[in-house]
């Protein structure tokens, strides 16, 4: 089993890869900050380990991955194209993480779900077993990420 | 000459962006075709020819290996190359997809240029976006 801290390095270099090839957006590693974020996503992966990857994010990152990936002006960016670019990046994290935990294994992934956050949900983070949380900061907000997977944490 | 292309993808963001790709790339494009998963597609080529199919793997309704194999089962579709790009690139997966007749494989994320190179690869465009007269199969190279 991958220790712990690869899992960490490889769920951070997928991250990276995902933010900067796609939406050309540059996060930095910080610590957890308690931070509001306004939308949520949630992919679930099967195969040779089972688990589930979440992202929380503000709506400022949120419209600056649909504005660069899609190079739109200033024009306020329709809800339903920023949707779809956080689900397909969680889409592609999901993956881009698999493949390096796995390179040989076939997995199963899910559709990625997306919600909008309530402004008064409490969004401590807990300490629960088998999760790994990780949040990331770049210019125009914070992303958090949180992979939960039994056999691998 | 210039290529009728047909991109399935679940995602209408990642077609725009993969459209964009194939049109900034000097690829003479006549006709996009877009579709939000494997049925989709098939509904969209009745009636109309493309010379590539771009198409992602997990979709909903039908998925792209899916897609594949309703192609190979058609005597007027079986021979349209299809590319995969999909966040799926295990081994395994590519395997799976070239035994289904795929003849190039994108993993996302990806960079323009790697589009461009399979397209390249796949149909024998050259950089003008011009036909090659030496095209060529895909070989292990382009997965």
């Amino acid at each position: 089993m991958a220790n712990i801290k690869m899992i960490r390095e490889m769920l951070t270099r997928a991250i990276f890869e995902v933010f900067e090839k796609m939406y050309y957006i540059f996060f930095e590693p910080v610590k957890g900050d308690g931070a509001h974020y306004q939308i949520a996503a949630t992919i679930h992966f099967g195969g040779s380990a089972e688990g589930r990857i979440q992202i929380f994010l503000s709506r400022g990152i949120a419209e600056a991955m649909a504005r660069n990936m899609l190079n739109l002006q200033e024009d306020p960016v329709d809800p339903p194209i920023m949707a779809d670019c956080v689900k397909e990046s969680l889409n592609m994290i999901c993956g881009n993480f698999l493949r390096r935990f796995d390179p040989e294994r076939v997995f199963d992934l899910t559709l990625p779900v997306l919600e909008m956050i309530p402004e008064n949900l409490d969004q401590s983070a807990e300490a629960v077993e088998h999760r790994m949380d990780l949040t990331f900061a770049a210019e125009g907000g914070n992303l958090r990420v949180v992979l939960t997977a039994p056999e691998l944490l | 000459m210039s290529f009728n292309v047909m991109i399935v993808d679940d995602s209408g963001a990642m077609r725009s962006v993969i459209k964009k790709i194939i049109a900034l790339s000097g690829f003479k494009m006549n006709l996009c075709m877009e579709a939000g998963n494997g049925r989709e597609a098939l509904e969209r080529l009745q009636g109309n020819w493309v010379d590539v199919i771009v198409s992602d793997i997990n979709m909903p309704e039908m998925g792209g290996l899916e897609l594949l194999q309703a192609l190979r089962r058609d005597a007027l579709y079986r021979n349209i190359p299809v590319i995969i790009v999909s966040t799926e690139g295990s081994s395994a997966r590519m395997k799976e997809a070239r035994d289904g007749g795929a003849k190039g494989f994108i993993k996302k994320p990806f960079l323009p240029e790697e589009i461009r190179s399979v397209l390249h690869d796949v149909i024998g465009v050259g950089a003008d976006g011009e036909y090659q007269d030496d095209s060529r199969d895909a070989d292990e190279g382009d997965f």
